[in-house]
């Protein structure tokens, strides 16, 4: 049976082939195509709502102060510079092609931004062939020509246009091979569009951050010890013997602070760093001898020893106040992005480290009571607990983002302490700050 | 007088409301072609990210023009050639393509049989790593079927230019499935 021809395996192959296709090309598929019918009018009415919102934001955004450009502009080049790099000969003898001066009209300005914002590199640019590298890369003229500073830049990209095909080569990446040494021949790169996203999706960007919140957190307790009653349950006298359990606790507010790192690989980053958190919230837990309340129902005889906190009215409550150093580890993504606006959303992990609990005693008047502090040893020096939020963050220039988000974290595991073992959770409004660093 | 296709009442209906721009007809439309379309534009495009870009264009298209399609011939075939168009159209944008011959390239004298036993995704892989004129001049003449002098008027470059780049674009293939994933070579087939 005679063999397939090598383009018929190909084209057997092409037709097998079944790549995966992105859920979110359809969406911008349709938004590009015209409106159905029926929805014509409502679309029109939304595209001019959101037009006077983009006029607005817009307006606003325009109003602060511009995105500044720090990096140096690249001069022109001397177009009869001799300096040109010996450019290996291919096994035939005959001279590689030569490199090529790009000149004011044959090339233009790049018009998307390099990943870290960087502007357009103006022409004219100087292409180099490096022999010992089996890639070509720009060199960027800094400063005034003459100067004799000559830096390569990888991800200087240009693009060129409008150039015939007589003068110029389509320059490709060639590796020489062994068994191919006729391949070893000098071309130009020219980058395109497609190169420049694909240089851009491989770039990482490097961020780092400060952060503060505003938490408010919310517990669930459970009593560890036995013997715990309070006054603000069944009366007591019904059941004289009866040792009952209960407690009260009350939220309050709490903070966290920090600096962060993040790395971001297009519109997903991930985070991490170091802050120190506070959660705190009251708790009276009792301890009472049933046997020892009189017929007034009044706590006279406390069991001091094993009595914690007491309550009266509005007597005095045993603060807890937690203090941790937490070190998250979050994933971050950005979505619906409107000019220097972007929502974000993500969540992740944080591993808490138990510092201390700086509980705060009342003494309440009119009643010979003892009060010591609650949670009197922190069981548990760690806990994990998990956050997931919300938010946007603002571009405010070329290396600083400010950003605000609503959170809402848990403790993943109980933190036990002598008296209690707890459950929390907050929810809290963050607000950070970062710098990109590359 | 082109053959007429002979598509099911359903499939008459499905590209009628894709005409009329019934936005669920369209999408049943994108889900039926849209893994083909891609595999073209991936082929060209070289990378995933600029052929889903290449895939939405090629879909506009097709809903812009669909109108235009009047029942004839091969729909998957018409589709195809959109989607060839919109990829070269990108290429002949953001490349400048230009080949000139230094020397001449003969027909390997082996190629390596690419049967069954390979792996498809593999083999395209190798192909979206060649060098984009090579992978254009490649796809064109070994997979779409376009002649010498077709993809010479398409690419605006001279025929033999055509001819000598196919055959270093099929020495370069060969070379990379052979060193890099051992796919061995036969005799050429005559």
């Amino acid at each position: 049976m005679p063999l397939k021809s090598f383009e018929d395996s190909l084209k057997d192959h092409a037709e097998k082939f079944s790549p995966s296709v992105t859920p979110s090309n359809w969406d911008a598929i349709a938004n590009a195509l015209p409106a159905e019918k029926h929805k014509k009018r409502a679309v029109w009415l939304w595209f001019s709502a959101a037009g006077i919102f983009v006029l607005i934001a817009v307006g606003i955004v325009s109003y602060q102060s511009p995105v500044k450009a720090n990096a140096p502009a690249v001069t022109a080049t001397n177009n009869n510079n001799s300096s040109t790099p010996n450019l290996p000969t291919n096994s035939s003898g005959s001279s590689a092609e030569q490199v090529i001066n790009s000149t004011p009209s044959t090339t233009s300005l790049i018009q998307d931004k390099t990943p870290d914002n960087r502007p357009a590199i103006k022409p004219p640019v100087k292409i180099a062939y490096i022999p010992s590298s089996p890639q070509v890369k720009f060199t960027e003229m800094i400063d005034s020509p003459g100067n004799g500073s000559n830096a390569l830049h990888e991800d200087a990209l240009m693009s060129k246009e409008s150039i015939t095909n007589d003068t110029i080569l389509m320059a490709e990446t060639i590796v020489s091979t062994v068994d191919s040494p006729q391949l070893d021949t000098a071309r130009m790169m020219t980058i395109s569009k497609a190169e420049i996203k694909k240089n851009q999706s491989r770039h990482i960007k490097k961020h780092i951050g400060f952060e503060a919140s505003y938490l408010y957190t919310d517990t669930r307790i459970k009593v560890n010890q036995a013997g715990v009653a309070s006054f603000a349950g069944p009366s007591p006298l019904n059941n004289p013997n009866e040792q009952l359990r209960n407690q009260t606790d009350r939220s309050l507010p709490g903070f966290q602070i920090g600096i962060n790192y993040c790395l971001q690989r297009k519109f997903t980053y991930i985070k991490t760093g170091l802050y120190y958190k506070n959660i705190r919230y009251d708790i009276q837990v009792y301890n009472v001898n049933l046997n020892s309340l009189t017929s007034n129902n009044r706590f006279n005889d406390f069991d001091f020893n094993k009595s914690d906190s007491f309550a009266a009215g509005n007597g005095g409550l045993v603060k807890n106040s937690f203090h941790y150093l937490n070190v998250p580890l979050e994933i971050w993504r950005e979505t619906f992005s409107m000019n220097r606006w972007h929502f974000n959303y993500g969540g992740g992990l944080n591993a808490n480290v138990f510092i201390g609990n700086k509980g705060v005693n009342h003494q309440a008047s009119g009643f010979y009571v003892k009060s010591e502090k609650a949670d009197r040893s922190v069981i548990s020096p760690f806990h994990l607990s998990a956050t997931a939020g919300m938010g946007v963050s603002y571009d405010a220039g070329q290396y600083y983002t400010l950003y605000i988000r609503a959170l809402y974290t848990r403790s993943l595991a109980p933190i036990e302490s002598s008296h209690v073992t707890t459950n929390y959770q907050n929810i809290g409004l963050c607000a950070g700050i970062k710098y990109l660093i590359k | 007088m082109p053959k007429e296709e002979k598509y099911t009442e359903k499939e008459k209906n499905l590209i009628k409301a894709c005409q009329e721009n019934d936005r669920k007809a369209q999408f049943e439309f994108y889900q039926l072609y849209s893994v083909k379309i891609l595999g073209i534009c991936y082929r060209f495009a070289g990378d995933y990210d600029t052929a889903n870009d290449l895939l939405q264009e090629a879909f506009i298209r097709i809903f812009k023009y669909l109108h235009r399609y009047r029942f004839e011939g091969s729909l998957e075939g018409w589709l195809k050639k959109i989607a060839v168009r919109t990829s070269i159209d990108f290429l002949k944008k953001h490349h400048s393509m230009a080949f000139v011959d230094t020397e001449t390239i003969k027909e390997p004298e082996v190629l390596p049989v690419l049967d069954e036993q390979y792996d498809t995704e593999l083999i395209m892989r190798e192909i979206a790593l060649l060098p984009t004129g090579f992978r254009t001049i490649l796809n064109l003449y070994a997979i779409e079927g376009y002649s010498y002098t077709e993809i010479a008027d398409m690419l605006n470059i001279k025929e033999v230019s055509v001819r000598s780049q196919y055959m270093r674009a099929k020495h370069k293939l060969a070379t990379s499935l052979k060193e890099k994933h051992h796919i061995h070579y036969a005799p050429k087939v005559l």
